[in-house]
Order: C-alpha cells, then sequence, then structure tokens
C-alpha cells in the first residue's frame, strides 16, 4: 500500500523537515506557477505581436499598393480626359506603364486579399467577393480604356471615366472591406487581451487553489504531527494520573500539554519512588529506606569510629485498638505515634515505620547512656494519652535497642539483637525498653521454640487440665472447680499457664486451646456426674481473646450440646479488667452467654478498673475477689476493709463471692466470718489432676495443699 | 481581362526602370525612325509594290477595322471572339479587299501568321484564306512588361527573318506591337508596314501602305500599263 509506506515516510521526518515540507511544496508549486504565468504571457504577447505585425503589414502592404495605384489612375485619368493633348501612340508610349503599374498593384492586391482573408473574419466574406468582382471591373475598364484610346483616342475621354467610376466603386470597396477587416482585427485584438485576461484569472485562481492545497497539505500534516503529539501525550498523561478531566487537560498547545503530561509523570515517578521508600500512612520512611539509611550510617559509623543505636518499637496491644475501635481509629493512632516520635528525637535521627505497628529508630553518634535517656523520654511521652476521635487512649511501647559494633557488626545483626531487645521488652510486662544482651537471644531462642512446640502441643494431646477445687465455706464441701491448663510437653518439661498463655494470646493459639479447655471441663464435669458424684459447678477462665471471639457463644453452646452438659453447671470466668475493657459490648456478651444458660463470674476482682454502674448491669452470678486482696486480708487493714465491703457489695447485690488463693486458716475464718460463700486455695488444694479431685471429692478435707505446682 | 501573374513589390519598380530606359531607348531609337517615317502620300506605292513582288520582304499587317463601340469587349478571352473587339463590316470587307489587291497585284505571300486575337485571324482569313497563329503576335497590351519587352522582341526577331525565296511573310498583329519592335504605332487599322529584313536581326521599313490605297493600285494595274 503506498498510502500506508507514504505516512511512514511522513512520520519519519523529524519536526523541522515536517515544517519545511508544506512551504517548500509551496514555495515549488509558485516557481512552476510563475514560470507557466510568464511562459503563458509571453505566448499570449507574442501572439498578438504577430497578428498585430502580421495585419498591420497587410493594411500597411494595401496603403502602399494603393496609394501607387491611385497615383498610376489619376495620372491615366489626365492621360485620357483631354483626347486634343494627345494622339493614340502618345497614349500607348504613356499609358502602358501607368496600365502595367496599375495591373501590379491590382494583382498584389488580389492575391494578398485572400491572405488576410483568411483570418476567418466572417463578415468580410461577401465584401471580399465584392472587391474582387470590383477589381476585375476596374481592371477591365482601365485595360480598355487605354487599349480603345489607342485605336480611337476620341473614346478616351469617356472611357477614362467609366474606368474611373469603377474605380471609385473598387475604392469604396476596398474602403468597406478594411473597415471590416480592421474591425475585425480589432475584436480579435480585444478577444485575445481578453484571453489573455481569462489566463491571468485561470492563473490567479490556480495560484488560490495552490495556496488552498498548501493550505490543507499544511493542516495535513501539522494534524499528523499533533496527532503523534496526543498520542504520546494521552500515554504519559494514562501513566502519571487516572484520566484528568477532559476540559482542563485539553487546554493549550501540544508542547505545553506535553510538558504538563511530562510533570505529571515525573510526579508520578517520584511518587513512586516515594512510595517505595516511604510509608503512605505516616510519611515517614519504610523498611526499604530505613534499611539502606541505617547501612549507610553504620558505615559513617564505622568510619567515624563512633556508636550507632537502633531502636525497635513496638506498640503495645496495639490489635485492640484496631479491632475495637476500627481501622480508622488505628491509623490515627498511628498518625499520633509518628508526631509524637518525630518531636521527641532529634532531626538527623531517622525514624521509620517498618509496617503494622512496628517504628524503628537510628540514633547516630550516640552511646548506652544517651540512647537509654532517648528511650526514656519516649516512655515519658507515651505516659501522655493520645487523642483519637476525640477521645484519650493511652497507648505504650515495648522498645528493643541494640548498639554498633557492639551488638551486630552488619545490618542484619544488628537488627536481629535490637528485635531480640524487644522481645525481651515484651518479656519484661511491656511499656519498657531493653538493651540488648547476649542472654536474650536465650530467651529469644526460648521463646521461639516455646512457639514452636506450642503450636504442636495440642495435636500431641500435650495438654491437660488440673482442676482447683471451690469450697464452701459454710460446709467445708468442694462445691465446684475451676479447670485450669497444664502443658506437658515432651522437650520442656511440665509448663505452667503464666509461661505459656502470654504466647499463645499473642500468638491466637489461646482460642483452639481454650475451646479445647472448655470441652475438655465440660467432658469431665459430665463424667463426674455420670459417675455418681455430687453435681459440681465446673468455672473455665476466659482469656481476653475468647471473651472477644464473635462465635464465643457458638462454641459454649457446642461443647455443651457435644457433651450434654446442663449450662447450669458450667461456670465461665471472666477477669475484671478484660470484662469492664469496653463495658457495653461486654453486656451484650454476657447476655447472650447467661442467656445459654451458663453461670458467670467475674474474675480478679478490684484489680481492673471497675465501674460500678457496670457492675450493676452484668448479668453475673460472683465476684471473685482477687488473692491480693485475700493475702493481706488478716495483717492488712486496707485489705480487711476492701474484703469487707466488696462482701457485703456482694451480698447486696445478690453475687456470690469467691475468695481466691486462701493459704491459712486464719484467711479462712476471717472470710467465714464474713459469711463470704466460697474459697479457693492452696489452704485447702492447689490444682490437681483429675483422678487427685475425685480423691478429694469423696475423701475428707485434707491439710496442708496437695499440690504446689 | 486576363489574370495577370502578380510581380514582386521589389520587381516591379525595377521592370518599371528598365520600361522606362526601354521607352527612352525605343524613344530615341524610334525619334529617327519617327522622324523617317514614311509619310503614305509622299511615297511611291508602285515602286513598293513592284519591290513587293520579288518577295523576301516581311509585311506587318495591323487587323482591319474594328467595331469600337464594344462596351462587351473588357473580358477577352482569347478562345471566345464575342468576348473580343472584332472586325467591323468594313473592317471584314476591307481585309477581304486587301486580300484580292495583293492577289491581284501578284504580290507572292508565304507565311501567314496572325496574333490569336479574333481580329487578327478573322482579318488573315479573309485576307488570305489560310494562316498560322502566332501567339507572340498578340496584343502586347494584354500582357505585362516584361510580356510586352518580350513580344517586342519577338517580333523584332519575325521582321528581320528572311521569308522562303520569292515569297513575303505576312504578320498580322496590332499596333501596339509594332510600336514595341520597330518603334513605329501601327495605323490606321489595316495598315501594312514593309520591312525588309537584313542579317544580324536588323530590319529595314521601306514603305506603308493604308487600305484605301490597295484599291488605287489594283485599278491602276488593272491597266495595261502595269508589270
Amino acid at each position: 500500500m503506498p498510502l500506508s509506506r507514504v505516512r511512514r515516510g511522513l512520520n519519519a521526518l523529524t519536526l523541522r523537515q515536517r515544517f519545511l515540507v508544506a512551504p517548500l511544496f509551496g514555495l515549488a508549486l509558485l516557481g512552476l506557477l510563475m514560470v507557466a504565468f510568464v511562459y503563458e504571457s509571453e505566448r499570449q504577447n507574442a501572439l498578438l505581436t504577430r497578428i498585430s505585425t502580421h495585419e498591420f503589414m497587410d493594411f500597411e502592404l494595401y496603403a502602399d499598393v494603393f496609394v501607387h495605384l491611385s497615383a498610376q489612375h489619376v495620372a491615366l485619368y489626365a492621360l485620357l480626359s483631354d483626347p486634343r493633348k494627345t494622339s493614340e501612340e502618345a497614349v500607348y508610349d504613356n499609358a502602358k506603364e501607368r496600365l502595367y503599374a496599375i495591373h501590379g498593384a491590382l494583382a498584389k492586391i488580389q492575391t494578398a486579399l485572400p491572405a488576410s482573408a483568411n483570418e476567418g473574419h466572417a463578415e468580410s466574406t461577401p465584401l471580399r467577393h465584392e472587391l474582387l468582382a470590383l477589381i476585375h471591373a476596374y481592371q477591365r475598364s482601365v485595360t480598355s480604356a487605354v487599349e480603345m484610346s489607342t485605336v480611337n483616342i476620341a473614346v478616351a475621354p469617356a472611357r477614362i471615366a467609366a474606368a474611373n467610376d469603377r474605380f471609385i466603386a473598387m475604392n469604396l470597396a476596398f474602403n468597406e472591406l478594411l473597415n471590416v477587416q480592421r474591425k475585425g482585427l480589432v475584436s480579435e485584438i480585444d478577444k485575445r487581451v481578453e484571453q489573455s485576461h481569462r489566463g491571468n484569472l485561470v492563473f490567479a485562481l490556480a495560484a488560490f487553489g495552490g495556496a488552498v492545497l498548501i493550505l490543507v497539505l499544511s493542516l495535513v500534516l501539522s494534524r499528523l504531527l499533533s496527532r503523534s503529539l496526543e498520542k504520546q501525550i494521552d500515554e504519559l498523561s494514562a501513566v502519571g494520573a487516572p484520566m484528568p478531566e477532559e476540559g482542563k487537560a485539553r487546554s493549550g498547545n501540544e508542547i505545553e500539554r506535553m510538558g504538563r503530561a511530562i510533570a505529571t509523570f515525573k510526579q508520578a515517578t517520584e511518587r513512586v519512588t516515594y512510595l517505595a521508600h516511604y510509608d503512605s500512612l505516616t510519611e515517614l520512611p519504610n523498611r526499604t529506606l530505613f534499611r539502606d539509611r541505617l547501612i549507610q550510617a553504620m558505615a559513617r559509623t564505622r568510619r567515624n569510629s563512633g556508636t550507632l543505636a537502633v531502636m525497635l518499637l513496638d506498640l503495645d496491644r496495639f490489635k485492640e485498638i484496631n479491632d475495637t475501635l476500627g481501622h480508622t481509629a488505628g491509623d490515627e493512632a498511628l498518625r499520633a505515634v509518628s508526631h509524637m516520635l518525630t518531636s521527641v528525637l532529634r532531626e538527623i535521627d531517622t525514624i521509620a515505620r517498618l509496617g503494622g505497628d512496628e517504628f524503628a529508630v537510628i540514633v547516630e553518634q550516640s552511646s548506652l547512656p544517651h540512647v537509654e535517656l532517648i528511650a526514656q523520654r519516649i516512655e515519658h511521652a507515651f505516659s501522655d494519652p493520645l487523642m483519637i476521635q476525640g477521645r484519650e487512649f493511652f497507648v505504650t511501647a515495648s522498645i528493643g535497642i541494640a548498639l554498633h559494633p557492639d551488638h551486630g557488626r552488619d545490618v542484619d545483626e544488628l537488627l536481629q539483637s535490637a528485635d531480640v531487645a524487644l522481645y525481651g521488652a515484651k518479656e519484661e510486662g511491656r511499656n519498657t525498653h531493653q538493651v540488648y544482651r547476649v542472654e536474650m537471644n536465650a530467651q529469644a531462642d526460648q521463646r521461639l521454640n516455646m512457639d514452636r512446640l506450642l503450636r504442636r502441643a495440642l495435636e500431641r494431646r500435650e495438654f491437660v487440665l488440673h482442676y482447683q477445687p471451690k469450697v464452701a465455706l459454710s460446709s467445708d464441701t468442694i462445691v465446684g472447680a475451676e479447670a485450669l491448663i497444664r502443658w506437658q510437653s515432651k522437650e520442656l518439661g511440665l509448663v505452667g499457664p503464666a509461661d505459656f498463655i502470654p504466647l499463645a494470646e499473642e500468638t491466637g493459639l489461646i482460642v483452639p486451646i481454650s475451646e479445647w479447655v472448655v470441652l475438655t471441663a465440660c467432658t469431665q464435669a459430665k463424667a463426674w456426674q455420670d459417675a455418681g458424684l455430687q453435681p459440681l459447678l465446673m468455672s473455665v477462665n476466659l482469656s481476653p481473646r475468647q471473651f472477644r471471639q464473635a462465635n464465643l457463644v457458638e462454641t459454649i453452646a457446642a461443647a455443651l450440646d457435644a457433651t450434654g452438659l446442663e449450662p447450669r453447671f458450667l461456670e465461665l470466668e471472666i477477669t475484671e479488667g478484660t470484662v469492664m475493657h469496653h463495658a457495653d459490648k461486654a453486656i451484650t456478651i454476657l447476655n447472650e452467654l447467661h442467656q445459654l444458660g451458663v453461670q458467670l463470674s467475674i474474675d480478679d476482682f478490684g484489680t481492673g478498673y471497675s465501674s460500678l454502674s457496670y457492675l450493676k448491669r452484668f448479668p453475673v452470678q460472683r465476684l471473685k475477689i482477687d488473692q491480693s486482696f485475700i493475702r493481706g486480708v488478716t495483717s492488712d487493714t486496707n485489705d480487711a476493709a476492701i474484703v469487707t465491703a466488696v462482701v457485703t457489695l456482694a451480698k447486696n447485690m445478690k453475687l456470690k463471692l469467691v475468695a481466691e488463693g486462701v493459704e491459712t486458716d486464719g484467711q479462712r475464718a476471717f472470710l467465714r466470718a464474713l459469711d463470704c460463700d466460697e474459697y479457693q486455695g492452696y489452704y485447702f488444694s492447689g490444682p490437681v489432676p483429675a483422678d487427685e479431685f475425685v480423691r478429694l471429692l469423696t475423701a475428707p478435707v485434707s491439710h496442708p495443699p496437695a499440690e504446689l505446682v | 481581362m486576363i489574370r495577370r501573374k502578380s510581380a514582386p513589390h521589389g520587381a516591379s519598380s525595377r521592370v518599371r526602370a528598365i520600361a522606362t530606359a526601354a521607352l527612352l531607348a525605343g524613344a530615341c531609337l524610334g525619334t529617327p525612325l519617327l522622324a523617317a517615317d514614311p509619310d503614305p502620300a509622299s511615297q511611291d506605292p508602285q515602286s513598293l509594290v513592284n519591290a513587293l513582288r520579288k518577295g523576301g520582304y516581311v509585311i506587318f499587317l495591323r487587323h482591319t477595322a474594328t467595331d469600337q463601340s464594344g462596351a462587351a469587349y473588357e473580358a477577352a478571352d482569347l478562345a471566345r471572339c464575342e468576348t473580343q473587339r472584332n472586325l467591323s463590316a468594313q473592317g471584314r470587307a476591307s481585309a477581304v479587299d486587301i486580300g484580292k489587291a495583293i492577289k491581284r497585284l501578284g504580290i507572292p505571300v508565304g507565311k501567314v501568321m496572325a496574333s490569336p486575337f479574333c481580329r487578327a485571324r478573322d482579318t488573315a482569313q479573309l485576307a488570305f484564306g489560310r494562316f498560322t497563329v502566332e501567339n507572340d503576335l498578340q496584343f502586347v497590351m494584354s500582357s505585362d512588361a516584361d510580356d510586352a519587352k518580350r513580344l517586342g522582341q519577338s517580333l523584332s526577331r519575325m521582321l528581320s527573318t528572311a521569308p522562303q525565296n520569292g515569297t513575303n511573310t505576312v504578320l498580322v498583329s496590332h499596333s501596339a506591337n509594332l510600336r514595341e519592335a520597330a518603334g513605329i504605332f501601327a495605323k490606321p487599322e489595316g495598315a501594312a508596314y514593309v520591312y525588309r529584313p537584313s542579317r544580324g536581326g536588323r530590319f529595314e521599313l521601306m514603305g506603308k501602305l493604308v487600305p484605301d490605297q490597295w484599291d488605287t493600285l489594283t485599278r491602276r494595274a488593272r491597266s495595261p500599263t502595269a508589270r
């Protein structure tokens, strides 16, 4: 396809070439036109000149000839008019020359006539014929006049008079013919001039047409150019941003728009670069940039032989904020934290968000005391509440610190050390900082190890429930059992809940573990009932995580269904802290559980922020006073007062009260005196395996405790 | 009228000059001849006749009298006599008479050449009963200047050509022709000019006889003193 080839060829031209094409073409066209015009002009001129010279030559010829003819005729006339002055011979001698001249002239005229008449003047043809006739007539008459005069001189006058008449007639005819021819010539010239004018008009039109053509060509080429540019602009624009609004985007010429598109593209590239290196939420450097900066900072530190500190910062229980308040609040919290950190730290220090609730700080030109100071400053800052959604929230962080070159020679080693230190901080109860120590590795390893083993524990059936009896103070009989989980790890041996429950809570393993606990407890309770033992209330602890589970009620119900245990024989213990945390929601859950028919009690009562207004709304049956109060009930008047108050409160609210951690008889007696309902503690028995518990059920009360774990 | 060829512009002026020169020359030549033109009355016609009987002369005979009323004469066509100025009744009679007279006088006639014009031919026919047409004897005025010269020269040659021994040549032609050849305007119509041809293209006028004279000569010849 020649057309596509042309298009390709056109597209291959540079801008300059393209802009030159139309004008060059135009110039060429103009040149051609001018040449043609000049040529045509010359031709017309030549034609006109030819006509005029040719035609007028004829006229001149005629004029010459006629003058000559007339002269001869007049002479003849004179000669023949007066016969007395002459004779036949004299006439012959004088007249013959004149006659011959006349003959010659007439002949010339006659031959000239057709040639000039052939110019095509239609009007002149009859005239021409007439003239020829008259010429012949004159010729004959003048010849005869002369001849007759040579025969008889007497007839000369009459003859020459006749010839004269013919001459005049001829003259007139010739005159008329010449007139006609002249008119014809004039009209011919006019026609030629008009033609020439028309020719000029044609040229003008052609030039105009050429100009239009050039214009069109120019437009087409520029359109092609524009279109290819637009294509580029569109592609470029598309990269930068979602399709821009039509009106604004299409303003300006291609160059401007190209510029804008490029600017947008640059922006996009910058943004990509930014996004690659910065966290979009907090505008802090992200993990990638942090790592880069750390490497550079470490290199600098090595050159200066100084010390560099890395701080890894984890927000404590951030998931709770996210889960309870929603992600928007969570984002706000993160932003608030980043602002706070920025205000606390120096500008030269790098603060980064590594992801989730993890932050990191690089402190250059530092030392151990210096970085500890900074950590304290951070903790102090965290002690102020954050404003999230118009409410105050206290957020704390665990900080792990590692120093370079002491705690790591390369970036991975250093970060690993900081991570271990962070874990240590968490282990220390959070809201604290820990500087890396070599020993921590062991702890971390241990934790990793335990985590790994714990995950397998359930399927390896390494868990076992021990039961701690709850004793009625009035009767000294076992009325219930609190199911407590133990882990018989093959590798680690017996692991107490204090050692693995927090880990389970963190990892979420607590959920399946708790489910197992509930199921096992129910099963055991049912088994005991089926064995004919006195009915007991089986208590199971619900972890905070478990309490927040969406399918908690279903799980409990399922366990009851599966085991066939009546709901009233199952008690769920929930810590005061857990239930007071987002108390409104707690009410709903408690109500749902209550509707199942299970019993509910508030554990560790007195240790949390209890709201009595909520307490009265909770559908609970029991309160369990935390052991910390019981421990001092005989020695500390405050504890005694508190316990007394709580007992009174419970009684007045028609709640049963269970005292935890009774280890002495004195404590028991005190509680008995207060008319507390039940107690639990090593005084009677610690948690024991199921078979041991049965023995306890069937045997009389024994002191001291059977098991100490 | 005969269509003549056109002469080129330059040529005709040249011809004119030459013609003028020729005319002048002719005039110069002819003047003495003119001067020497023998008056018909003064010369002795008888001696002329006697000479003629011996033969060896060229007789230039102008055609006899023509009808001059000819308004129709203007378009002469050699092929058609009705377009020409022809012999009148008198001319015809005159021609017959001249022929008879020549015979009666015992003038031997050899060649008879006539101009193609009807009047000449008729004259020849009526006078001699035979003739040959000689185109060069045609009326010189019907040609152009070049032709006129040529015809003049031709006539000159004829006039200088000796006839067969013992005969006379008769040339029947026109007035102007003799003017061209010999400088004599032959008139009147029917006039006869007798020339003696000599070597070198020359010719000498011996005498002239007008138509009336023939009659007188004949009557005289009829008398016994004749011969």
